[in-house]
Parts: structure tokens; sequence; C-alpha cells
């Protein structure tokens, strides 16, 4: 039986006195990229921040590689890769100091090869010994990505990590997430807007509206679209936002 | 090593191969400064030494243990808050979502907090220790009080640290932005102004001025003497974290902004119809609050007069270094030692070389525009 990468079973967060979650579940496996869409405020982030262990959750479980995240943090942690809010980096600290800290965070002794190699293709390898306060917002978001990647988790989290990438970065990103995928390494869950990045990249899709799921698209009707029209799967999104604001209207 | 430790030892790497790239600027900064403290040790060292003297007399058991007790609470007190504060930044920092067991964590707060209490005793030590070995009177028993007070507020604040901070939610927490209440029909730039935090919102983070002068009270004191003093502290503590907050809306207002046509005159401006008559208040507050503690007239208004130019002339100083805030205390230093050295030597000068240095401060920031 495969273990299921990641296990979020009717997650419930509330903040400030609002839910932002409302009975959450989704899984992911081994070898699936998975993204997440959804409007502004619809709680991606939230979802995000509560399976990463940043946001106590008030119902429900997450599993991380097995582990409930509540349980054993630092156990489902170390099964987990986060990509930090790039504007969160210390910028008293170069490049490769940050990666010497993650590293020493994960029980690492050395920022391993693959994360320079990384760096070296995704054109911030450069920037590696200067100081992070000097970067520009790509850079920085680079290195929260060579972050959430040190130490091959076998489960990424990533939020909005295509914002601010350069064409190249962005294109040596995708390889490499979708490498790790078929390798069998990780699962990724993505966070995004980018429905064209969805459409070419996923491998399973959720809707998050409200936060609640209230859409899923299997790897067969990524696959169709994708080889087929292209803009179909961004009409589909829109179709079902267009859906949940009429019921939402009604009721 | 771990990751927070590493951390720390980078920055600290960083900041030494910055300060030896540029050694004349930082050899200035530490000249500078030891002027500064120089001339206050100067100023004040008589004054120090005649509180020493009266002080000395009181050799009552009573008095001995509640500076014991004093000694004990600030540490206590100063250490929970700045654990507590680290605390709150290590939930949210960029290594939050690592795997890195939470004693690790604990540990390095207790560490950092260890090591700034030693470093404010140290420096406590050295400022008071010159006075004490040259006062009339032995000051053996406070000093015995005081350290013992010192070793009981470390053991204390060392054992409470062992627990684990308990944290409330960020994001439970109610923002103070809510507390904002902005006029209906307020627009444009006074929004800017109207968007600064009101007295109610602030008042906790004035509060430890507040709770530091009850500490100070000796027993007996007639109620209406602390609330006056209440009154004191609070309005003085209200006026700096106007200040601050003013100085914090300010930078990020002029970060958004940076890139609009707008004059950084009427940036600047934009916040004066709401922060001068509050200030204002605040101030009239402390010189009323002076006066009703029983000082003469003209030294309330004096000390009135001297907190709102003190608030004004930072302000000027924090206009004048928008571009290069780093140069604030830089600014702010050299002025304070131009207005300590005039007032060793001509002391009725001190308002002419205040108006200088506002003026100063006033020119520099035109010229910037």
């Amino acid at each position: 039986m495969s273990r299921d990468a990641l296990a979020v079973d009717g997650v419930h967060l509330s903040l400030g006195g609002n839910t932002v979650l409302r009975g959450v579940d989704l899984s992911l496996q081994t070898g699936q990229l998975m993204g997440l869409i959804g409007p502004n405020g619809s709680g991606k982030t939230s979802l995000i921040r509560a399976i990463t262990g940043l946001a106590p959750i008030s119902a429900g479980r997450i599993l991380v590689g097995g582990v409930d995240m509540a349980k054993d943090s630092l156990a489902a942690r170390r099964a987990l890769g986060f990509a930090p809010d790039p504007t969160r980096l210390p910028g008293a600290l170069t490049g490769f100091q940050v990666l010497s800290v993650a590293a020493a965070a994960r029980g690492i002794a050395e920022t391993p090869q693959r994360s320079l190699d990384l760096a070296e293709r995704l054109g911030c390898a450069r920037w590696i010994d200067r100081r992070i306060e000097t970067y520009s917002l790509g850079t920085r978001q680079k290195f929260a990505i060579l972050i959430g990647l040190l130490g091959d988790p076998p489960l990424l989290v990533l939020d909005e990590v295509m914002n601010g990438l350069d064409p190249i970065s962005s294109h040596e990103l995708k390889r490499e997430l979708v490498d790790r995928c078929q390798r069998g390494e990780s699962a990724v869950l993505l966070a995004t807007h980018g429905l064209e990045i969805a459409a070419t990249l996923l491998t399973h899709a959720a809707l998050l509206v409200d936060g609640s799921i209230r859409h899923r698209w299997l790897p067969e009707e990524l696959d169709n679209w994708r080889h087929g029209d292209p803009s179909a799967f961004e009409r589909a999104v829109v179709a079902a936002l267009r859906r949940d604001e009429v019921a939402s209207a009604a009721a | 090593m771990d990751a927070d430790r590493l951390q720390q030892r980078f920055i600290r790497l960083n900041r030494w191969n910055d300060w030896k790239a540029d050694l004349s600027q930082g050899l200035f900064h530490a000249a500078a400064a030891v002027a500064f403290l120089s001339l206050c040790a100067w100023f004040f060292e008589d004054q120090w030494l005649r509180v020493l003297n009266a002080l000395a007399s009181m050799r009552g058991a009573f008095t001995l243990v509640s500076l014991a007790a004093l000694s004990a609470i600030v540490l206590i007190v100063g250490g929970r808050i700045k654990h507590a504060a680290l605390a709150r930044a290590h939930a949210s920092d960029w290594l939050a979502a690592m795997p890195i067991v939470t004693a690790q964590r604990q540990r390095f707060r207790r560490h950092q907090v260890r090591q700034t209490q030693l470093l404010q005793i140290a420096l406590c030590m050295i400022a008071a220790g010159g006075g004490i070995w040259r006062a009339d009177a032995s000051m053996s028993p406070w000093m015995w009080s005081v350290l013992s007070g010192i070793v009981l507020g470390l053991v204390i604040t060392h054992l409470i640290s062992i627990r684990a901070v308990a944290l409330a939610s960020p994001a439970s927490k109610r923002p103070l932005a809510a507390a904002v209440n902005i006029a209906p029909g307020t627009h444009g730039l006074r929004l800017l102004g109207a968007a600064i935090e009101p007295a109610i919102a602030r008042l906790p983070r004035s509060a430890r001025w507040m709770a530091g002068a009850m500490l100070l009270l000796p027993v007996g004191v007639p109620a209406t003497a602390i609330l006056v003093i209440a009154l004191l502290m609070g309005s003085l503590g209200l006026s700096i974290d106007l200040l601050k907050h003013w100085r914090e809306r300010y930078r990020i207002d002029r970060g958004w902004l940076a890139a609009q046509p707008l004059p950084a005159r009427r940036l600047f401006g934009a916040y004066l119809p709401y922060v001068l008559p509050r200030a204002g208040l605040l101030v009239a507050v402390f010189g009323l609050s002076i006066a009703t503690a029983g000082a003469p007239a003209w030294f309330a208004v004096m000390a009135a007069v001297g907190l709102f130019t003190a608030l004004a002339h930072a302000a000027l100083c924090t206009y004048a270094t928008r571009e290069c805030e780093h140069q604030f205390p830089l600014l702010m230093s050299i002025h304070y030692v131009a207005m300590v050295a005039i007032v060793q030597v001509i002391p009725p000068a001190l308002p002419v070389i205040v108006i200088a240095c506002c003026t100063h401060a006033w020119r520099r920031a035109e010229q910037r525009s």
C-alpha cells in the first residue's frame, strides 16, 4: 500500500475569529504534482501554512509522510520542504550562508552539491556570496526555492514560487519539479494563480474557494487539455468559479 | 552547530567584515559615542555623587530588601519581555517551518536573553561604579542588595524561561491598525496622517513606562501622587511612542509612494495635522502633571516646551535622513553632543543651539528634496 506524502483530512482553521478553512480534504502521493488554485483570499496560503505547521488548525488532521503534524511536528517537517516568504530571508546574510543555515536546520553538515547545481541552473549562483539585502525580489525568490528543495524532502510545498522568476529560471524550476516527481522522489503541492503553468505542469489540480475544495481535476482531464486546447483549463477554472458565485448568490 | 547559532555567527562575521571594510567611519562613530558618553559623565558626575551620598544614609532593612526586589523584578520582567519577543519572532521567521527541535530554539532564546541581561548589568555597573567608589559614604549595603537582587533575578528568569512561552497565535491578536478610526470624508494625503494609531491602541506599548515609574514609588505615597506620576509617565511614554510610530509609518509610506511625483515636503507635512495636535495634547498633560506634582509653573512650562522641542527635533532629523536612515542616530548624536557641550560652557545659549540644530536638520532635508 502506498503511503500518502500528504493527507489533509477535514481541516478547519480560524484566524482572528474568521474561519478561513472549512473542512479541507486533500491527498497527494509521491510522484504527483498538484496545483492549488483559487481566487485571492480563498485560503490557499492559510492551507499551506497549516500544512507546514505554521498555523495551528482548529479541527481535522494533517499527515505528512504518514506523520501527524499536530503530534510530531519535527518528524513531519523533516519530510517536508517549504520555500519561505522571500521577504523574510535575513538580509544580513549571503545566499550561501542562508543555504548553510537551512542545511544545519535540516541536520545536513554542508550545503548539498545538488542545491548548488540548481542555483547554477536558476541563474543565482553568481549572487551566492553577496548579501540578500542586495538581491532583487526574483533572486530572493530563487534562494527561497533552493531552501525549500534543500535536502530532497519527499513533499515540497510551494506558495506562488513562480512570482518574480525570469523565463529561464521559471523553465528550469518547472523542469526540476517535474523531474523530481517523475523519478518518484517527491510530491509537490504548488499554490498558484498561473493557470498556464497549471495546464502544462500539473498531474492533479484542486480549486479552493472560500476555504473549501470546490472542484478537483484528475490527470486524465488535465492530459486531455494539455494535448488539445491549451486554454481549455483556464476556461474550466473560470466556469467552476462562476458556477460557485451563482450558487453562493442563490444561497 | 544549530541553525540559530550558525545564523548569529554569520551575522556577526558579516558585521565585523563591514566594520573592517569601512574602518574610518566605524572609528568616527566610536569616537562620537565616547565623546558623548564622556560629556554626559562629566555633566552628571556631581549630581550622581549627591544622589549616592543621599541614598547612602538610607540603610534600613526594608529599603535594602525593596532595592533587591526591585533589581530582581526589573531583570525578570525585562527578560520575560525579551524572551516573548524572540519567541514571537521565531514563530514566523524563515526557519519556522524547518525541522528544528523546539527545545533547541528555546535554548537559543534563553541564551540570547541571558547574554542581553549580562550586557545590561555590566553597562549599569560601569555607569554606576565610578560614582559608587568615589561617594563619601560607604555604598556596600546598597551594592550587596543590588547584587543579590541581580543574582535572584537571573536565576528566576532562567527558571521561568525553561517553560515555553505561551504564545497567542499572531493572527488571533487584534491588529492595532484595526483601532484606527478614520473620519468619513478624509481623503488624499490626509489619509496617511489619519492612519496613525490612536493613543488607546499605543497605550499597551507605553505601559512599561508607567509600570517602571510605579515600581520606583516609595511606600506611603498618596493616591493623588500616584495618579500624577501615572499621567506624567503615560504622557511621556505615549509621546515617544507617537514619534516612533510616526517614523515607522513615514518610512513605509515613503516606500510605497517613492515613485509618485510627490514632493518630500508635502509628504512630511501630510502627517502634521494629526501628529501636532496629539503631540500638543500629550505635552500639555506632561506639563500639567509636573505642575500638579508641585513644581513651579515656569519649570513645568520649560519641561513641556523641552519635550515638544525634543520631539520636533527628532522628527526633523528623521526628515533630514529619510534617504539614508542609518545616519539618523549619528545626526541625533552630533546634535546632542553640541547641546551638552553648550550647556557646559554657556547654559543660556541652549535655546540658540537647539534652534540651530533644528534649522540644520531642516536645511539638510530641503537640500535633499
